[in-house]
Order: C-alpha cells, then structure tokens, then sequence
C-alpha cells in the first residue's frame, strides 16, 4: 500500500512539473536529510503531555519541484505512556517504525522563513507491552491510598498487602507485530542554516487507523501520535553544479557580464554629453564636436561616406571607393604604392629574418599570401638574401649526419627511431648508443 | 675452532648471502603477461612490463608473430613506438621512462587461417649498457591456446 502510494505521489509531482514538451519545466533538486521527532501518544491509555514525549529519529529523502517537496521519511522509537488514574491504571511501551510518503507544500518558496504544510500517507510496525508484574512476578494493584501493593485492596488485606514498586519492565505482550495505517500532517517552518542546508521545526499529527498500540479500546477514537518534528535537509542545486563543470577553464577570451546596476537610465534619456541635441540613449556618435549638424541618430553629415564626417573632411565629395586619408582626403597612386611597400618591406623584414629555405615555412600564416608571394619574387630578384641563408645553415654537429637521412639538417623522430633500428640491426657501422644518446639529446633541445 | 670465529664467519656469511641477492634482486627483467585464449580473426591482449630501472634508452623489444599475424598498439600517451617489420613486431623506446616498472599494451591480430593449438609467442629485450655493450634479455613465451569460435571456454 505505502509503495504503491509513493509511486502515486511522485508520479503526481512530476506530472506538475512537466511542461507540454515532456521536458522538465522546473528542475528538480534532491532532499536528503535526518530528523528527530518528538512524539507522544494520544490515546485511550492517556493524553500525555509534550514534556513525556518520546525521541524518534529518522532520516528522509525526497526532491523538491517549485512550491512542492515529495519527501519519504522513517522514523523509528519507543512511545510510552502510563495512567494511574483509577479504576483502570494501565501503562504500555510500543516499540515502533514509521514509514511515510508525503508532499510539502512552500506557499512562500524562495522566503528566508518558508512555512509549509505537510500531508501525506504512512504505515507504522509496531509492538506493544505493558507492565503488569514487578520483577518477582507479583501483580500490581493499585489501591485507593495511592500505593502499589502485591494483593487486591479489600479489609481483609489491609494488614497483610506489602508496598511493592513498579519496575519499568513491560514485560507481557499486548498488541505483537501490528501494523496500522497512518495520516501525517506537520505545519511548520524551513529556514536556511547553511549552503544547501535548510533547518525545519513544525508541529506533527500523526492520525493513525488503529486504536491497538496501547490496547485500550475504553472509547472509540483512533489512536494519535502528536509531537514536535525537527529535521536538517541537504538539498543540493545540481543545475548550478552542472553549469558550473560545464564553463570552460579558460575564460581570459570571454568578455565579463556588463554591470549596469549603477547606470540611471531615466537620466540617460535627459542627458546629451556632446550636446549635439540627440538623447545620449539614442545617439550613435558620442562626442561630436560642438557646432557640427548632426542626422537623428546624432551622428554628423558625412556625404561621401568615406568614415569622415563633412566638418573634419578637407576632401567632402571624395568619388565612393577610394581610400582616403585621416582628413578624408583620397590617396593618390603614390601613396597607395607606398603604403603597400611599407606593408611589403615589413614583412620581407621578418620573412628574411625567420624564413629558412631549408626548412618549411612556420608563419606563413600569419603573413598575407599576396605579401609572401612578393617575397618570394624579390628573393630572386635578390639572390644574395638567399646566400646569406644557405651561408649560415642550421648548424648539425657533424657525426649526427648519418641519422639526418632526408638532409634537412633537422632530426625527426621518424629519422632517431629509424637510426636506431639501424643501430639494434647493426645496418649502420658509423652509429653507436652513445652518438644516438646524443642525437636524441639534440633533437630535444634543437627542435 | 673457538666460538667467537665460528659467529663471526657465521656473520659474514648471513652479509654475503644478503649482500647477493639483493644484487640479483636488483638485476631488471622483463616478462610477457596476457591473454590466454585466442580466436582466428579476433584480438588478444599482450603487456610487456620491463623490470627495473638499470636499463637505458635505446630499447627495442622484439616479438616473433605467426605468419598472417599483426599487433597494433593499444598506449594512448606510450615513452614506446610499436612497429612491424616482416614478422617482427618491433616496440622501440629511445629513452626509457624514469619509473620501476615501464609497461605496454599491444593487441596482437590473429590470423584468420591460424590452425587451433597452443602458439608460443617468444619475445626479447634488446638494450646497451653504460660500457655500449649490446645486450640481448629473452623473457618467457607467452603461450596462446587458438580455440575455435563456439568453444566452451568462451
């Protein structure tokens, strides 16, 4: 039954925090935790008091979805209670285990104090005992003077009866084995204690169907177990967890979020810092010399579009397409060509400096093709820049020779692995372990 | 012959004996651990796990395969670089790692045409010592049992 309600009860969860798509609209976070509840039994045998209230400790499980927690809890004790109220004196201690399945509601989810109410269904084992004999096997009986003596009262006895003491051994079976179904109502209070620990404290009614536990069917209302419930939960947010695996280490290349708690926007729409007569909010061209006429978007008037606007352009009808200077005015074929040299001689500069025309050429990415090409033109026009390369060759220590099979002057690994395959075969007479040893050695610090 | 001479060539002879075999304690070894069954067509796991820290790169271990036979090596970060020439499944280290015990994994690829038996896979070490010495170390075959496909010991 209690299994079959849990299915019901998380299934009803689940279907509330589903969205049309079928995916989860509200993630779920796990509740994990223990608790410790004070109970005291309300029955036919006595109404005790919170202050006699048992300790049952239990620890529970659940998840939480939005305002609502689907939570299983167990709790196991020893609730006792005794009366010495006449004409029926009667005491019992039942040994008991608790097992619900219930749903917290948050009404004010996300608060510092959340109440919540809390209703679920339950089954409780339990086995109860009273004490009817002290430890020598006498029967209690209870007389109307107050005492506890070991024969019934009457006149006769008076004299004869000894005092005897109520011992708290219960000792004879009275309800073995039993089981009950039970309704758990707790209305309380979750405030944070911790990160990701939350602390509850709440009233607890636990409405069982059974009025066995003490054995004591003097009136017909069921049995309850009322209490204090305390508890600590874990509950753990794994989406922040999981964004958190998922951010890259690196993160230098992504810009940080914009703070914009300190910008007043209401005074943005007012202000106008160029004075230019266009809202700072709606200006594209922030400082835009004063005096200049400016367009709707505040940015000034520049009519051949060459990024200069007309007040700072010498050249204002430059024709579309020409480059131009920073005062707008077009660059005439000279400058063109000498631009382009500079951006030529540039490159030449640290091509000459790095490219070996032994060896392939490491950066040519980072230099335009048209650039490289130019280049490799002016290197046959200037033999000489290559003489100076093949002049001054990467330099290999002469008996490391053999090994550099494709005279690259560069050792590969493909080449010390074949070498020393060579050496264990004993097809190269001019290579021994040492000479190997030490191309490796080079190979690792010239690579 | 007085007792104090008999304890002290008693002594001397407890500190030789110790001194001894820690020495060939020390000597590095290499031994061939892996699967024991096999399957025409199908793989089977070899490791090779040299023993010691006296041996320095170059290394080559050399392993004789059956005809039809191939390995590939089965080290994501291997010090060691396996290769076949012929029917020599060859594993060249040039330099050997600084630890006790330098292992590698290779899956060796059964001939589909391998006849069902026993096949004993004999490998060695072959290393320099410090003097340039070629050094040849033979460890014990692995022995392979080739069992058919539907076998009981599947």
């Amino acid at each position: 039954m209690s299994v079959k309600s849990l299915l019901l009860l998380f299934s009803v969860v689940v279907l509330f925090a589903q969205s049309a798509d079928g995916q989860l609209a509200i993630k779920p976070k796990p509740i994990i935790g223990t608790e410790a509840n004070f109970r005291s039994f309300h029955g036919d045998v006595l109404r005790s008091p919170i202050s006699d209230a048992s300790v049952f400790f239990g620890a529970h499980a659940g998840v939480s979805v939005g305002h609502f927690d689907a939570i299983v809890r167990y709790s196991a004790g020893r609730l006792s209670s005794a009366t010495r109220v006449l004409p029926e004196p009667s005491n019992f201690s039942a040994k008991m285990q608790l097992f619900d399945v219930s749903l917290r509601y948050h009404p004010l989810k996300g608060n510092e104090l959340s109440p919540f109410l809390q209703v679920g269904v339950g089954n409780t084992w339990f086995s109860s005992h009273t004490n009817l004999k002290d430890r020598l096997g006498n029967p209690y009986y209870f007389w109307s003077d107050g005492s506890i003596r070991n024969m019934p009262e009457s006149e006769y006895n008076a004299l004869s009866a000894s005092p005897i003491v109520m011992d708290n051994t219960f000792e004879t079976p009275l309800a073995i084995e039993q089981s009950s179904i039970y309704i758990p109502i707790l209305a309380g209070v979750e405030m944070p204690v911790g990160k990701s620990l939350r602390f509850s404290i709440s009233a607890e009614f636990l409405l069982l169907q059974s009025d066995n536990i003490d054995r004591n069917t003097n009136t017909s209302a069921w049995d309850q177990i009322r209490g204090v419930h305390t508890s600590v939960s874990w509950s753990p947010d794994l989406r922040k967890r999981n964004q958190r695996a998922a951010k890259p280490k690196k993160t230098s290349a992504v810009a940080p979020p914009i703070d914009y708690s300190d910008v007043n926007f209401k005074e943005l729409l007012n202000t106008d810092e160029d004075g230019d007569g266009v809202n700072d909010l709606k200006d594209l061209c922030y400082g835009t010399p004063k005096g200049y006429p400016v367009d709707e978007k505040g940015c000034p008037a520049d009519r051949d579009a060459d990024g200069i606007p007309d007040p700072g352009d010498d050249e204002p009808e430059t024709p579309a397409g020409l480059p131009v200077n920073s005062k707008g005015v077009a660059l005439s074929d000279e400058e063109i060509q000498q631009q382009y040299n500079d951006s030529i001689s540039f490159h030449v500069k640290v091509l000459r400096k790095i490219h070996k025309p032994s060896r392939p050429y490491p950066v040519r990415k980072h230099i335009p093709e048209s650039n490289y090409r130019k280049y490799l033109e002016l290197l046959e026009e200037h033999p000489e820049w290559r003489q100076t390369e093949i002049l001054t060759p990467r330099e290999l220590p002469a008996e490391l020779r053999a090994i550099d099979t494709n005279h690259d002057l560069v050792l590969s690994l493909r080449e010390l692995e074949e070498a020393a395959h060579k050496l264990f075969d004993g097809s190269l007479p001019e290579l021994n372990p040492e000479i190997l040893r030490q191309a490796i050695r080079y190979a690792f610090e010239n690579p | 012959m007085p007792l104090k001479t008999l304890k002290t060539l008693g002594l001397s002879i407890i500190l030789l004996s110790s001194a001894m075999s820690a020495q060939l304690g020390a000597q590095a070894r290499v031994e061939l651990k892996g699967s024991s069954y096999g399957r025409p067509g199908y793989g089977a796991s070899m490791t090779v796990y040299i023993i010691g820290k006296e041996i320095f790169g170059p290394v080559r271990f050399i392993q004789e395969l059956p005809q039809g036979w191939s390995a590939k090596s089965l080290e994501k970060k291997a010090s060691g670089k396996l290769s076949m020439e012929g029917r020599n499944m060859r594993i060249l280290w040039l330099e050997m790692p600084v630890v006790d015990t330098v292992r590698f994994t290779y899956e060796l690829s059964i001939s589909p045409s391998q006849s069902l038996g026993y096949v004993s896979l004999p490998g060695k070490l072959e290393y320099f010592d410090a003097q340039g010495n070629r050094k040849t170390m033979q460890c014990s075959p692995a022995n392979l049992r080739i069992i058919p496909y539907f076998s009981r010991y599947q």
